[in-house]
């Protein structure tokens, strides 16, 4: 479909700003941190001519998320688009010996945007256009030990995503589910073995790609289809056994 | 939040110019309070700002320290079309503006010859263009910036607030701090074209004497140097050129930034790119570009060449080149140019010119800025062994005229042949010191060189 605007949650992060540049759209920025975001938001207005709004968005707070959707709905004059790139990496060496740690990865990575994708689909259920996208990653296709923490949330995220594909299917909504490969952000700033890591931008123009062809499921970039495919046809007591 | 968020890569640099490299620790803060935490985290003995990391010596390197990378902290913060006043975070680059604000009318009143430099980049070595005689240096239109203390104090500097810091930072190499942010005074423009014409002059007398000529004729002027030995030696072309008025640009296209196409694959090239192939495309440039006459030409060609290249160092991979940038002043400039020339001629069986250029100049009010009343002439020398010598004795011939060589290219001159070029430096090391008593900002030029005194 063609974007007429975007809301943005997880505002502040570099691959949500790389989307919003891309698009050069009216854009509704919400995130935690509103003091980075009021930087971004002032460079994307100067950069684009377009209208920059702002929101806070705070992940688990349903009573919020749902203020915002209204909010965000009024100022774009009817959402059309909503991408959602919060979350976290957390440090999988900490969260292995930390349950309180293990639950908040996976809640600002799953649970933290349930209450915001619930919102977003009823509303575009009942307008009968729209898009939802959400930042997902190649880490929820199969568990690993070395990521299984933040790989276990996103795979939730994935079939949440199927379940929402398949009951919007008929609203004319489409959900999209972008399985990021590597990206040089922050979240992966100084990680050892990174490897075909792209740029944020990059990414953005496949992510915005996708959204315009009404995709399913994309992977960015498009070879970890490819990775991914091989990781997953390997048997479990083959895999339990590798060290990836 | 935890305290673990701080995460450096540990990374290998190299300069423009290649023969210079540094393995240092970087972060890339891409929020503010990141910056801060990298900035003060003492993760190592020294640290140091860093953008694009394009200076062609060691400027931008810090072995065994730390360096902050600017980059993604790169957004426009306000910018108002009634002034052409830009405020931005450091981090931005002036490809950046060209992109977003050139199509709007506005670009910087200087730039470096590359558009993928970062604003602080700019600052850092108070660059300068073709028009610096008449606009003088990127820090002419700098009105304040925000700095950034190893203590992670942030103090502002302009003319009138901590004026002798704001110069010392102007040109300063990044030896005083980190600049966060800056307002930027850009130029609205008539147009996004050029009209440009070539003048010849078979002798230096001539070359300059253009200079002195056409200086109120032009707004850009720029001189291509024949600087290889045979009949053409010392013969040059100069570039003189004016914006075209927005009336007469009617019908021509908009401006609209290219991105380089070009990339790494120079490297294949560079066996190719030699004593031989080098004259052919001397001669060959001589005899296309001396027509010129009134030649539309653009923007982007004019003002950023190696937009279309910007990987052009790679033709002298893997040994590297040295950019030899100097200033002669007026006082004795055909003298001290001719002298120059000479000694490069007798050099020239083991160091060839591969590419020279000539260009007109102002005084900087920064303590180590480059430009001086007077002429800059650059003359690309690949590395291969004695050039350093042959570098010394040109060194020798540059700061008996008081000149000076410019520092964002260097990456070898000598801790005293420097101190001769730069009599200022000692009240600017000085100033340094007292800002950073413990010595936590350095970089591998400012130890070369002698720069820290605490």
């Amino acid at each position: 479909m063609t974007i007429r605007n975007l809301l943005i949650v997880g505002g502040t992060s570099s691959i949500a700003r790389a989307i919003a540049l891309e698009a050069r759209v009216p854009v509704y920025l919400a995130s935690r941190d509103s003091n980075e975001q009021s930087r971004i938001a002032a460079d994307l207005h100067i950069r684009t001519g377009q209208p920059v709004y702002q929101g806070q968005f705070l992940a688990n707070d349903a009573d919020g998320q749902a203020e915002l959707m209204a909010d965000a709905d009024y100022k774009l004059g009817g959402i059309d688009c909503v991408i959602v790139a919060s979350g976290e990496l957390g440090d999988q060496n900490v969260a292995r010996m930390d349950a309180v740690r293990s639950q908040a990865i996976i809640s600002s990575n799953f649970f933290g945007i349930v209450p915001v994708l619930t919102h977003a689909a009823a509303l575009m259920e009942e307008r009968r256009r729209g898009c939802i996208a959400v930042l997902s990653s190649v880490a929820g296709d199969r568990g690993r030990q070395s990521n299984y923490v933040y790989g276990s949330a996103k795979a939730g995220v994935n079939a949440f995503l199927q379940g929402l594909r398949n009951r919007l299917y008929r609203s004319s909504v489409n959900v999209l589910t972008v399985k990021l490969g590597f990206t040089d952000t922050k979240m992966t700033w100084g990680k050892s073995d990174m490897f075909l890591t792209i740029s944020p931008e990059q990414a953005a123009q496949g992510i915005l790609k996708a959204i315009r062809n009404d995709k399913d499921i994309v992977y960015v970039p498009g070879f970890w289809r490819m990775i991914m495919l091989i990781i997953r046809s390997i048997p479990e007591p083959v895999f339990k056994r590798l060290n990836l | 939040m935890s305290a673990t968020t701080v995460s450096f890569a540990e990374a290998p640099q190299t300069g423009f110019g290649l023969y210079k490299q540094s393995r240092s620790l970087v972060g890339r803060p891409e929020k503010l309070t990141a910056l801060l935490e990298q900035w003060t985290s003492g993760d190592a003995p020294t640290v140091l700002a860093r953008g694009a990391g394009l200076s062609y010596g060691d400027a931008a390197m810090n072995t065994g320290g730390l360096l902050v990378d600017t980059t993604r902290l790169n957004r426009m913060l306000a910018f108002d079309e009634s002034t052409g006043v830009l405020h931005a975070e450091s981090g931005v680059k002036v490809s950046d503006i060209m992109r977003w604000l050139a199509p709007r009318g506005y670009m910087p009143y200087v730039g470096p010859g590359y558009s993928g430099i970062t604003l602080g980049g700019c600052l850092a070595t108070d660059t300068h263009t073709k028009n610096h005689w008449k606009y003088g240096g990127f820090a002419d239109y700098v009105i304040d910036f925000q700095l950034l203390l190893p203590n992670g104090n942030a103090v502002v500097c302009s003319r009138d607030e901590n004026p002798e810091l704001f110069h010392a930072t102007t040109g300063g190499l990044g030896l005083t701090g980190l600049v966060t942010d800056m307002r930027l005074e850009l130029r609205k423009i008539p147009s996004p074209w050029l009209r440009q014409t070539a003048h010849t002059a078979q002798t230096p007398e001539q070359t300059l004497d253009l200079f002195y000529r056409l200086g109120d004729s032009y707004d850009y002027m720029v001189a291509w140097v024949d600087a290889l030995p045979g009949s053409g030696f010392g013969r040059s072309i100069v570039f003189g050129a004016n914006p075209i008025p927005a009336a007469e640009a009617q019908g021509l296209p908009p401006y609209r930034h290219a991105d380089a196409k070009l990339g790494s694959s120079l490297r294949l090239l560079a066996p190719f790119f030699n004593g031989v192939s080098i004259y052919a495309l001397n001669a060959l440039f001589y005899r296309v570009k001396k027509r010129e006459r009134d030649t539309l030409i653009g923007i982007q060609p004019a003002w950023f060449p190696w937009d279309s290249i910007p990987q052009w160092n790679k033709l002298y991979a893997p040994r590297g080149f040295v950019e030899y940038q100097v200033m002669i002043p007026y006082d004795g400039a055909l003298g001290t140019y001719t002298a120059i020339l000479e000694e490069v001629r007798r050099n020239s069986s083991q160091h060839k010119v591969y590419f020279a250029a000539l260009k007109r100049m102002r005084k900087s009010p920064a303590p180590l800025a480059f430009c001086l009343d007077g002429f800059s002439l650059l003359m690309d020398f690949g590395v291969r062994p004695g050039v350093w010598e042959a570098l010394d004795r040109l060194d020798r011939i540059v700061a008996d005229a008081g000149g000076r060589v410019f520092l964002a290219k260097d990456g070898r001159v000598s801790k005293e042949m420097f101190r001769n070029m730069y009599p200022e430096w000692r009240g600017w090391a000085e100033l340094r010191a007292q800002l950073d008593p413990e010595g936590r900002i350095m970089s591998d030029m400012g130890r070369r060189l002698g720069l820290d005194l605490s």
